[in-house]
């Protein structure tokens, strides 16, 4: 069991990360359907810059650089050239896998894998004292630092949106476009801003993907994780403490699901588990959304003589 | 987009600005602008896309017009390549068709990637199993319970659509990898054959199989019946009082309502044709390719998902459909062969592929009357694109 729920922390970063992102780009009003892409690039650069320079931080920094200028390129066709963010966002989850398969064909003679030897990869930080805690401490203080540092980014994520002027401006652009650009603000740049900012979060998610545990890079190796990030943010309403206990969720259900593997229950059922479970919570906000819509309605229509001989 | 589509003119609540009065009094130029603003919107991203091609293949020391040469000698080079050329673009076409009927009413039915996999399955479940149905009326069965399934398959998110107005780019999405996931489920758990390399279910009876139409290859039946659908596709918009239906609901959801048409059949009619088209796809691949479903087998980058690259890039048009599905194609049935000969990595098709999504429907030129019309408040909105309130992502249109 505790190990079920460390591991599942742990397989959660990524997604954790890349909701993250994908909430304050949400927020700025652009549905990032091209997390996944971005992982991956930054899963990419992470494995190839840890392998050139030896350095594990080094390494995680170029994934998040890799992400956030993917995020940016992938953001201005969509500013300035009015291209539509939903095909583009799946055309990234096209591009991506085959860029780097390209690549890995024609500099490093393989096919979909990238694994160098004698790779640095990300430590295992149990902390002093609480990681010792029976019960809590093996499952929260004994993880990596990426992990550790997507967890101190949900209160940021918080901070930056709602407590801010940056954050401000970003909800104006996605919630109030009208106000935003009469506010003298630049929606393209701000959306840029935001969709870089989901890239750098996704690349960094994809950096802990390549390097915690086995080092090396897949060209599928994200595996739909910018995808469940999706549903995730979709599920919190792009509210930051809410997404993050939406991919947490989905990253436990990982763990499950591959726990499963070793028995010899089907793991195809809790891997839909996210997909689902997103459908199960639109479903259930557009309903309770629709309840208070027509007790508004009736309510209303009590006060008012017309809306009495209307009212249906 | 001009007074002379709309004959009915613009109603109160219509988002289509008013029309140009000078334009109107040029109806001729309007009309020669709007073709080539339309040319122009599909040959751009195919010129962006060509040269990212180009310059990824320059910067890793290969000649892009040889290299692209041979995608076209291998595509089109023979009448074996032809064919191998048309097979392959069949069910990018009816896909492509699928996802196109519904961007065309307005809604952005994203699952034909998951109806392709449960319609496979089916028609590979029908094929292998119902031996009861006799001769090769087995293999229409396979080819109709796969389009029965697929269309099944759209129809939660169709519903949540019209009833709860719930995003359906969102469900559709989450359901494709539902449905990748369940037939693997399925495959392993209740109907496995071999695992050799991916999990296969048992072969499908050889009357089941749909038999090449030139030997060797995988072309079939399918091929004239698709592009059947695709001539059948743009006669029924453009013809039929469902079509204008659906074009007028696309258009504006809201005036199609207030003149007596119904948004919400509209929507789950294009959700189902749409992937009942999809789930034709999956089933032909079975009953045409495969000759069993396997695990996974719509990857790199997925019927579903090149549909919609097809649907953006043929603009909804049917020839441009019928086109933009010969392109893509010609990538998939030349891509072993260029990787073999060539050296160059099949992962070029997925990035023109990817490319040419991420551009599709950029305006690089925009059009004269885009250029001269006053900056109001809803163009200021369609110029910086991609206007997303309350999380509703905007539709694609087009005219």
């Amino acid at each position: 069991m505790e190990v079920i729920l460390a591991t599942g922390l742990l397989l959660a970063t990524p997604i954790l990360l890349a909701a993250l992102g994908g909430a304050i780009d949400m927020q700025a009003g652009i549905v990032n359907i091209g997390l996944d892409g971005m992982m991956l690039a930054g899963a990419f650069m992470a494995v190839f810059v840890d392998w050139k320079s030896g350095n594990v931080v080094l390494g995680c920094l170029a994934g998040a650089a890799a992400g956030a200028i993917v995020g940016y390129l992938f953001a201005l066709p969509i500013t300035r050239l009015g291209a539509n963010q939903i095909i583009a966002g799946l055309g990234l989850g096209v591009l991506m896998p085959g860029f780097f398969g390209y690549i890995l064909s024609t500099f490093f003679h393989e096919q979909s894998t990238l694994s160098p030897s004698n790779i640095p990869g990300l430590p295992i930080w149990h902390i002093r004292g609480l990681s010792q805690i029976p019960g809590v401490g093996p499952i929260f203080f004994s993880q990596d630092p990426i992990t550790y540092l997507s967890w101190l980014c949900i209160p940021a994520t918080w901070f930056l949106l709602y407590r801010t002027v940056l954050g401000l401006r970003l909800r104006a652009a996605g919630h109030n476009a009208n106000v935003a650009v009469r506010a003298g603000l630049s929606l393209e740049r701000l959306r840029e801003l935001a969709t870089a900012v989901a890239g750098m979060l996704a690349g960094l998610g994809g950096s802990q993907l390549a390097l915690v545990g086995v080092q090396l890079f897949n060209k599928d190796m994200t595996a739909g994780r910018g995808y469940i990030a999706l549903a995730a943010f979709y599920f919190g309403r792009s509210r930051p403490v809410m997404t993050a206990v939406a991919a947490l969720v989905f990253g436990i259900s990982d763990s499950v699901s591959i726990r499963l593997q070793t028995t010899n229950l089907p793991d195809q059922i809790p891997e839909m588990v996210p997909y689902l479970a997103v459908i199960v919570a639109l479903i259930f906000v557009a309903v309770r959304q629709r309840a208070a819509e027509r007790r508004a309605a009736a309510a209303a229509a009590l006060l008012t003589d017309e809306g009495l001989s209307t009212a249906r | 987009m001009t007074g002379e589509q709309q004959p009915l003119g613009p109603g109160p609540v219509v988002s289509v600005p008013s029309p140009d009065p000078v334009e109107s009094s040029q109806m001729h130029t309007s009309r020669l602008a709007d073709l080539s603003d339309r040319i122009g919107r599909a040959v751009t991203p195919l010129i962006v896309t060509l040269s990212v091609g180009a310059i990824v293949l320059a910067a890793t020391g290969r000649n892009p017009g040889s290299v692209y040469w041979l995608y076209f000698q291998q595509a089109a080079g023979s009448w074996t390549s032809i064919a191998d050329t048309l097979a392959a673009a069949t069910p990018f076409l009816l896909t492509g068709i699928g996802t196109a009927i519904a961007f065309r009413a307005g809604f952005f039915n994203v699952g034909l990637e998951g109806s392709v996999y449960v319609g496979a399955f089916a028609a590979a479940w029908v094929g292998a199993t119902w031996s009861a149905i006799p001769g090769s009326l087995l293999a229409a069965t396979a080819l109709l319970g796969g389009a029965l399934v697929g269309a099944l398959w759209v129809l939660l998110p169709a519903l949540l659509r019209t009833y709860l107005a719930i995003d359906e780019v969102v469900t559709t999405l989450m359901l494709d990898y539902v449905a990748i996931a369940l037939t693997t489920y399925l495959v392993l758990d209740h109907f496995l054959y071999n695992t050799v390399g991916n999990a296969q279910t048992p072969p499908i009876l050889p009357r089941a199989e749909l038999s090449p139409l030139v030997t060797g290859t995988n072309l079939t039946i399918g091929a004239p019946l698709a592009l059947a659908l695709a001539i059948g596709y743009g006669w029924f918009l453009r013809r039929t009082r469902a079509g204008t239906e659906i074009r007028m609901v696309g258009d504006s959801p809201r005036f199609a309502a207030a003149v007596g048409f119904s948004p919400r059949r509209v929507a789950i009619v294009t959700f189902l044709v749409g992937g009942a088209l999809g789930g034709l796809a999956g089933a032909m691949i079975v009953l045409g390719v495969l000759d069993n479903f396997t695990a996974n087998f719509s990857t790199s980058p997925g019927f579903g998902f090149t549909g919609i690259a097809v649907a953006v890039l043929g603009m909804g048009n049917w020839l441009g459909l019928i086109l933009a599905s010969l392109f893509f194609g010609s990538l998939a049935s030349a891509g072993g062969i260029v990787q073999l000969f060539g050296n160059v990595p099949i992962a070029l098709t997925e990035i023109l592929q990817g490319t040419l999504m991420i551009f599709a429907g950029v305006r690089i030129v925009r059009a004269r009357r885009r250029r001269a019309r006053k900056v109001d408040a809803p163009a200021a909105e369609a110029m910086v694109g991609a206007h997303v309130s309350s999380g509703t992502a905007e539709k694609p249109r087009w005219k």
